[in-house]
């Protein structure tokens, strides 16, 4: 199974059991769930889901560890399975001047915590977020996380 | 040489607020197009194909604005209508942020910003006469920048206490005041031959005549260079600095990057009227020297000293170029084409020439700065400063008419 793969299975449980519809039957077979699912009798798709809350991302706030916003999502980045990995950020500068492009890690972003719908919370600080690695045309994108990465948690346990 | 010029005091302070409200509606939305595109859902393609028609069409608009500015008998009608497309512009992008109309409202916006320079140079000149030109246009610069850094602190609020979208509004309010300034100056003043850089002896109407009468003239020609040079190794300097601010000045980088912007703008207020008045005492060949003489020592500063201090107080040699030349530029080519009636076509000329300066300046400094790091990039900028100050040195003119 790949990665895209198993990120589709995941929205897809997470979503049906979220929607209460099907929850005795959440880790039932999907296959079956698609065939039998309510919602989509009379469309011809496999499958329809119910999202009861979605949030568009673009546009959005970025809000650095000491509360202040530091800068706006501009893009989601996917990598080559189409898995998404981080959010391009203009970095703010001022009337558009000494304004930066930098990539944050997807999984460090924290919705709905900050009580301003329009915004997302992460834990680096402003400092920290200035001096990520520039996001330029044609180079390899360098994401910046507060988190350690997998193998290095588990070297410490 | 010239008639007898009395304007009414009503229409020079109608001028001096034009010029004021027009600080505010053409730096405007400009830098918050991109930012209010993107909390419209728009993708960075679609932004930067915006923004590139923009640029493109500011360019391209640059050399006809001036013939047109040229060609119409009440300057004052031109720079109405131009204020109407900005204000309209800016409107309809914050009601209808759909590609097809953004991309047409910029376009106009762009047009209309190009007439505007040349039209208030040639209302000024038109009003106040050749002879007292200079003091006229230091009062401009005063009340332009005025405008400037009062459209920044303003704009900057709305942007960031309200939305970007709020900008937009804002400055399409601004085109009301404007006009109101722009009506205060009467028509029946300002001087249509005069505001066209007198009359031509040769027949040289349209834009391929003149263009020929006024490059036949090599003060132009040196001219042309100084301003290219200047522009290249200037352009790239604010943006390059305001980034290493970003980088270094942590929580306080954006009051710090807006001080670095408005420091300028409080010098040139505070300046200009002064450059206006030197001009005409010490000639425009000195001041010349001066504005780009400074600016290879801000390329170097900037490439010696990284503190966000000392970056903020090189920043006052911008306001010493800026002052010296936002009276200079206008005077020197009213001097340079005053007998040709194509004043405003060399305004034009010289305007096309600064944005493609400009953009080549951020394009070579951002490569070199990428490849080499910034102080290369600053170091680069200032030894093309550098040259212009040579050309100024040993080929530029002094311009000034001899019963100034």
């Amino acid at each position: 199974m790949t990665a895209s793969n198993k990120y589709f299975c995941a929205v897809l449980l997470a979503a049906l059991a979220s929607g209460t519809l099907l929850a005795t039957n959440a880790a039932g077979d999907l296959q079956k769930q698609s065939e039998g699912f309510p919602y989509s009798e009379g469309f011809p798709y496999a499958t329809m889901t119910v999202l009861p809350h979605t949030e568009s991302v673009l546009g959005k706030t970025l809000i650095g560890a000491s509360g202040e916003p530091a800068g706006r999502i501009v893009d989601v980045l996917a990598d080559e399975t189409g898995e998404i990995r981080a959010a391009l950020v203009d970095f703010c500068g001022f009337l558009g001047i000494g304004s930066r492009k930098i990539a944050v890690a997807w999984s460090d972003l924290r919705f709905g915590l900050t009580g301003n719908p329009n915004a997302v919370a992460v834990s680096l600080s402003r400092e920290n977020l200035a001096r990520a690695p520039q996001v330029k045309a044609g180079e390899p994108v360098i994401v910046i996380s507060a988190r350690r990465p997998a193998w290095r948690r588990s070297a410490r346990q | 040489m010239e008639l007898d010029l009395q304007p009414s005091q009503r229409s020079l302070s109608g001028l001096d607020w034009f010029t004021f409200f027009l600080g505010d509606i053409q730096t405007g939305f400009g830098p918050f197009i991109s930012v209010y595109l993107v909390t419209q859902k728009w993708n960075q393609t679609d932004i930067g194909l915006v923004l590139s028609i923009g640029a493109l069409a500011s360019l391209l608009s640059q050399i006809p604005a001036g013939a047109l500015i040229d060609a119409v008998r009440s300057e004052r009608s031109a720079a109405a209508a131009a204020v109407l497309a900005i204000g309209g512009s800016a409107f309809i992008i914050a009601l209808v942020p759909v590609f097809a109309i953004v991309a047409l409202a910029r376009t106009l916006h762009a047009m209309a910003s190009s007439l505007l320079g040349p039209a208030i140079a040639a209302i000024s000149l038109g009003l106040v006469g050749r002879s007292a030109l200079a003091t006229r246009l230091g009062r401009n610069a005063r009340f332009a920048s005025a405008g400037n850094g009062a459209a920044a602190l303003i704009m900057g609020a709305f942007g960031h206490f309200v939305s970007a979208q709020a900008v937009f509004f804002v400055t399409a309010v601004f085109a009301f005041p404007a006009l109101a300034a722009l009506f205060r100056i009467n028509d029946n003043e300002v001087n249509p031959e005069n505001a066209h850089g007198g009359v031509s002896s040769e027949q040289s109407a349209g834009i391929g005549p003149g263009l020929v009468l006024l490059f036949k003239k090599r003060s132009l020609w040196i001219f042309l260079g100084v301003i290219v040079l200047f522009q290249m190794a200037n352009a790239a300097m604010l943006p390059l600095a305001a980034s290493e601010l970003t980088l270094n000045a942590g929580s306080w980088a954006v009051a710090l990057v807006a001080f670095t912007i408005v420091l300028p703008q409080i010098f040139v207020a505070l300046f200009s009227p002064w450059v206006g008045n030197l001009a005409r005492s010490i000639g425009r060949r000195p001041l010349l020297l001066v504005a780009l003489g400074v600016l290879p020592i801000r390329g170097l500063l900037l490439a010696g000293f990284t503190g966000s201090s000392s970056i903020v107080a090189i920043q006052v040699l911008d306001g010493v170029s800026a002052s010296v030349l936002g009276v200079l530029i206008p005077l020197v080519i009213a001097d340079i084409a005053y007998g040709t009636g194509h004043f405003n076509l060399a305004q034009g000329v010289i305007g096309m020439a600064t944005g493609v300066a400009a953009a080549i300046s951020t394009l070579a400094a951002g490569h070199v700065a990428d490849r080499f790091g910034d102080p290369a990039a600053f170091l680069s900028l200032a030894g093309t400063a550098g040259c212009g100050f040579l050309l100024v040195a040993l080929l530029m003119p002094e311009t000034r008419p001899s019963d100034e």
